[in-house]
């Protein structure tokens, strides 16, 4: 991954992209509405963004946590467990619509595909989990739950990493 | 028992990770620049085939997936201890990650833990074991 950056100094999706924003009939975001869109494009970068990941891995680390007890004692899958799995799905569904708009608005050059493929890919981890657990009528429900969970909190830091370049 | 529940279940949904995240990654790589390293992205696209086919048959379980889940977790582990050792040895024959580059050190080694609980599964598993406890010495026709 790290070595990728070395390789193509620029990725190409993101190349085409700034080349497009800078193209001289196309006015800078910044230009059009100065006010709005700066205010909105700092808050984004700013503010937003490195708070809701960070409140999706305090979520999905609570979810490893709690599955961990719920293997380690020998329990089963029950609703707490799910509904905060829910409750992440929910917060994973914001934060894959809150960044690819936060992606469309900022000027920086962020490896796009692979940040909103990191913010995808942890939207459908939850919902495949819980079905795949749901069925298990032992210990290793929770078990695949932790599985999920550890997936998402490391999806999202990833995603994270790639947004701040 | 089948290889799909109980552990197995967790199991599987490890490999099911691995299969999506791989498979996504050689995606982006492919279809983004696969000039810049063509083996290391074919291998990248070799290896969430094999992660894929491994999900599946592990999640099945029964006679002829057993079989693949073998031979798809025996190519797992020919996969990260072959390529773990040439990217130790000459690193430029990988000029880019793969998910068995460096023993998976990228993924926390768990691509070179996994194939060996994968394979420890399915002796653990296998039809005519008692070690597995209920339902090991039925099987299951798949």
């Amino acid at each position: 991954m790290n070595s990728n950056k070395e390789l193509s100094p620029r990725d190409s999706w993101s190349e085409r992209r700034s080349r497009l924003a800078r193209a001289p009939g196309r006015p800078r975001p910044a230009e059009t509405s100065a006010g709005t869109s700066a205010a909105l494009r700092g808050c984004h970068d700013g503010r937003v963004i490195p708070a809701v990941a960070s409140v999706l891995v305090g979520l999905a680390l609570v979810g490893v946590a709690w599955s961990t007890v719920l293997v380690v004692r020998d329990g089963r899958l029950g609703d707490p467990l799910f509904w905060l799995v829910a409750v992440l799905e929910v917060g994973l569904l914001a934060q894959l619509v809150g960044g690819s708009v936060a992606l469309v608005r900022t000027d920086r050059d962020v490896d796009g595909a692979t940040f909103v493929g990191y913010l995808l890919t942890a939207v459908l981890v939850p919902p495949l989990g819980v079905a795949w657990a749901a069925s298990e009528k032992s210990r290793w429900g929770p078990g695949v739950l932790l599985v999920a969970c550890v997936t998402v909190a490391a999806l999202v830091q990833r995603a994270f990493v790639v947004w701040q370049g | 028992m089948r290889t799909g529940s109980g552990p197995g279940r967790a199991l599987v949904a490890v490999y099911a990770v691995f299969a999506i995240s791989s498979g996504a990654r050689s995606g982006v790589q492919i279809a983004d620049s696969f000039g810049v390293a063509p083996v290391a992205y074919a291998l990248s696209a070799f290896a969430a085939a094999v992660y894929a086919v491994a999900t599946v048959a592990l999640a099945h379980g029964g006679g002829r997936a057993r079989l693949v889940a073998w031979a798809a977790v025996g190519t797992e582990l020919v996969g990260v201890v072959g390529v773990g050792m040439l990217t130790v040895l000459d690193s430029a024959l990988f000029p880019d990650e793969t998910v068995w580059s460096r023993f998976g050190a990228g993924y926390g080694y768990v691509p070179l833990v996994l194939p060996l609980l994968g394979l420890a599964w399915l002796w653990r598993t296998r039809v005519g074991s008692g070690a597995a406890g209920d339902g090991a010495r039925t099987g299951s026709p798949a």
